[in-house]
């Protein structure tokens, strides 16, 4: 753990490849949610089960999404 | 006329299969882990996504074939969050601005995931508020205050006994740096909330002490591979205490507390 001594601006000038990881899984994710929701003949508790589940692993790689969203929204118009 | 071992003890059985997997897990983040340090960063992020994604695909598949088995589907969804920690770690954006390296913005998400997680009733039917004590009188309080101030005492410890020749963080008084700091403090809550609210209750409810002894290891190994060896070892120290307290008591009022104030002081003493 160290400080860096050198401080700029809060900016997001360019997001590194690693950056697109998290996206990648959340499209891939978003996709299968969308693709179980249209699957018909799905038992109502198998259904609930299936939404928390995708919910969870969904939610904090969309935070990260919209995190790195704004930051480069303020980068560019701030 | 012999029987199997699944017929004579499905519970036996059934801790064995849970074994196994806690130990198929592990040897894939481990996989995942020298990816990482052999390839670097982006390989290492693949990696941990591939990992996080076939553990949610596991609870949809536990989910479709066997709806009753609440137990299981919820400790696997709860597992994913330990490759999804790494993952958040190793992709989130590095902002000089904050000062503070290791880069502690991920906390954003993975917080926001354990105040989910926790609230979710699907996971547990049977959970304690967060700032509820066990029960009436001075006892319930006084082991929170003492947990609280055991990570104070182990922050302290840290500061002083970590190796550190850079800048001392109190040089800059301005926002940017306590921004850096507050995150940092607040990835110690977080890690509590996390391991000790969330993935800690239901790998109990599924496995016992063996499933309070998964889960130190697994905080201890996030913990390790975020912050380093040396200054892991009182987040460790801490971990090892609030397991058995959060086990023994279900309150995690002083566990919270006492990750943040360990991370606060090892950030702004040393």
């Amino acid at each position: 753990m160290t400080y860096l001594l050198a401080s700029v601006p809060l900016k997001l000038r360019e997001i590194a490849p690693v950056g697109f990881v998290p996206m990648v899984a959340l499209l891939v994710l978003l996709v299968e949610r969308e693709i179980i929701r249209a699957r018909p003949g799905q038992h109502r508790q198998q259904r609930t089960a299936t939404k928390h589940v995708l919910s969870l692993a969904v939610f904090p790689l969309m935070v990260l999404f919209l995190l790195l969203a704004g930051l480069r929204f303020l980068t560019i118009h701030g | 006329m012999a029987l199997s071992a699944v017929l004579t003890s499905p519970h036996r059985a059934a801790r064995t299969s849970l074994l196994m997997g806690a130990l198929a897990m592990a040897a894939a983040l481990g996989g995942a882990e020298a990816v990482y340090r052999v390839a670097g960063a982006f390989w290492g992020a693949v990696c941990f996504a591939v990992v996080f994604l076939a553990i949610v695909q596991l609870a949809l598949l536990v989910s479709a074939r066997r709806p009753a088995d609440r137990q299981l589907v919820a400790l696997l969804a709860v597992a994913s969050l330990v490759p999804l920690d790494r993952l958040l770690v190793l992709s989130a954006p590095t902002l000089p601005f904050l000062r503070l390296d290791p880069n502690a913005l991920w906390v954003l998400p993975m917080g926001l995931a354990g105040v989910y997680a926790y609230q979710a009733r699907w996971l547990l039917s049977k959970r304690r508020p967060l700032l509820r004590l066990a029960g009436p009188g001075r006892r319930p309080l006084a082991i929170q205050t003492a947990v609280a101030i055991t990570g104070l005492a182990l922050g302290v410890l840290g500061a002083d006994a970590v190796a550190y020749t850079g800048p001392h963080a109190l040089i800059y008084p301005d926002a940017a740096k306590w921004t850096g700091v507050a995150l940092f403090a607040l990835a110690g809550g977080v890690g509590e909330l996390a391991w000790r609210g969330v993935l800690q209750p239901v790998a109990a409810e599924a496995a016992g002490p063996m499933g309070v002894v998964a889960c130190f290891v697994a905080s201890a190994y996030v913990s390790v591979a975020w912050m380093g060896f040396s200054a892991a070892g009182p987040v460790i120290v801490l971990s090892g205490l609030t397991s058995v307290v959060v086990y023994r008591t279900r309150c995690l009022s002083g566990a919270v507390a006492g990750g943040i104030l360990l991370n606060l002081l090892m950030a702004m003493l040393r």
